[in-house]
């Protein structure tokens, strides 16, 4: 395990590396910043980054996945319930996974103009199906012998609901969380490159106008850390919680 | 207690019947085995006991009762363990005690008592992936009997474990038997094991299923494995052997 963390923070270091060294033969800071003009960059607008455009663009991420785990969480459930509201939405859910969300962005801001809800819908939009129908695959994947078993122990449905489906479904909804954290970091930073007048997105945006390199990629960097860093922090509650799996 | 009569099935998926105007009848406190090839139906005689199919006619009845008048009268334990892998050992036995609403304190007690009964005390806690393949089969004996039924169906129990563990819980099973003298149906493909557990052993010949041959296990209890060594017990296994198709291909 050692052996692969060491090899991997090699490849990153390495690509590092490249990216300055062909940074600085093109030398064109607006066409290909260095990593060392991007980390200079973000301490210089570091109080701007990091108190004004990350707060408004976490609020953003927070409040949409927030929506998103409760309407997927609600419809994974309704639909394991009831067969037949599956069938009628199952093939529609994933036929709007295939609507670009860059193209029907800015309808949202048409209808919301540049409130926080235009950001969030397009949030919730990006999240809501992969937790959905994760969560739901979940419930599906129940064993049917041991609903049998708890049938036959006289079990209601309630019963087979929150003692077999939901502990069964429990590493699928961990798996959702981890696939729509980065999914909705992204989600709020193409609504806020869209229409936005604060945020990280919004920001980046901006420095773009403004032929600052360096500027546009300071807080993509901070987006994928954030994502990266609550990935963790969930995948380390995960280990916690879910001890009981098999080697 | 439990009694058969001319009980009609077939799987809706199937284009042949299963059992045909079947009856027969299991006394309380015995303990019989059915024996039959794999796939004659032997699994869906328990599912028609547990409610899980119903026939298409035919009745069958429970203490006199027909059993679609009553709910959970029966205790099955399935061939694979089923132990919920979230759940400790010990909130595994709760399961049917939790299903059944007995206040928690209660199961608890109840819990720790069935563990001691089958010498699973020190594993309460502990996961299932951490216990060997018959610890997995006695804690899933043990939350079979925390159903509280007096009968249990038991379907290939021990199918899946190793021949030295299998005989240890064979004669683990008869001695739980004869303490507590519920009613048995124990489903087997192996004829050993039905001669040395059963009082009545019952072989699934034809298909669909039209009755059952009796055969009566005349060996007293206490029994032991050498006792499956007198000569009419080594004949009735030959004999039995020889009827369910064995010895040719």
């Amino acid at each position: 395990m050692k052996n692969k963390n060491w090899l991997s923070v090699a490849v990153v270091v390495g690509i590092l590396l490249l990216w300055q060294g062909v940074a600085m033969i093109i030398n064109a800071h607006y066409i290909l910043p260095s990593p060392i003009q991007i980390v200079k960059k973000i301490w210089e607008l570091k109080e701007n980054l990091f108190l004004v455009q990350m707060p408004a663009t976490l609020k953003v991420t927070v409040i949409g996945l927030a929506i998103s785990i409760v309407l997927g969480l609600g419809l994974a459930v309704w639909m394991d319930e009831c067969p037949a509201l599956e069938k009628a939405l199952y093939p529609v859910i994933v036929a709007t996974q295939t609507i670009p969300t860059t193209a029907i962005a800015p309808l949202f801001v048409l209808w919301f103009g540049y409130s926080i809800w235009s950001k969030v819908l397009v949030t919730v939009l990006m999240t809501f199906f992969p937790i959905a129908i994760t969560v739901f695959d979940g419930f599906k994947s129940t064993k049917r012998e041991m609903e049998e078993l708890l049938t036959t122990y006289g079990a209601s449905k309630r019963d087979l609901f929150w003692k077999l489906k939901l502990p069964t479904a429990l590493p699928s909804f961990f798996s959702a969380i981890k696939m729509a954290i980065p999914l909705s970091v992204i989600g709020a930073a193409i609504a806020e490159w869209l229409g936005a007048q604060e945020g990280l997105g919004y920001f980046s945006k901006r420095m773009m106008t403004q032929l600052d390199g360096a500027g546009v990629f300071a807080p993509i960097v901070i987006l994928s850390a954030i994502a990266m860093l609550t990935v963790f922090i969930i995948t380390k509650i995960e280990e916690k919680w879910i001890t009981w799996r098999k080697d | 207690m439990l009694e058969f009569q001319n009980v009609t099935f077939q799987y809706a998926e199937d284009d042949y019947q299963m059992m045909k105007d079947l009856s027969f009848q299991v006394e309380e406190g015995a303990f019989v085995s059915i024996i039959g090839a794999s796939g004659c139906g032997k699994s869906t005689i328990f599912r028609l006991i547990n409610g899980l199919e119903q026939p298409q006619s035919g009745q069958i009845f429970y203490d006199g009762k027909p059993i679609s008048s009553l709910s959970h009268f029966s205790a099955y334990m399935p061939q694979k363990d089923l132990l919920f892998p979230w759940r400790t050992v010990g909130q595994n036995l709760a399961l049917p005690l939790e299903i059944g609403r007995v206040p928690k304190a209660e199961q608890q007690q109840k819990v720790r008592a069935m563990l001691k009964e089958v010498g699973l005390s020190d594993y309460e806690n502990r996961y299932p992936k951490e216990l060997s393949g018959g610890m997995r089969q006695r804690a899933a004996f043990a939350r079979t009997l925390l159903t509280g039924s007096r009968l249990l169906l038991l379907d290939e129990p021990f199918s899946a474990l190793d021949s030295l563990t299998k005989i240890a819980l064979q004669q683990w099973l008869l001695q739980e038997w004869e303490k507590y003298r519920q009613t048995v149906l124990f489903v087997t493909h192996d004829v050993e094991e039905a001669i040395f557990l059963s009082d009545r052993v019952l072989v699934v010949y034809d298909r669909p299923i039209t009755h059952l041959e009796a055969y009566p296990i005349p060996l007293p209890h206490p029994r032991n494995r050498e006792d499956l060594k007198r000569p009419d017990m080594q004949e009735l296994k030959e004999k039995l052997i020889k009827e369910l198709g064995g010895g040719s291909l």
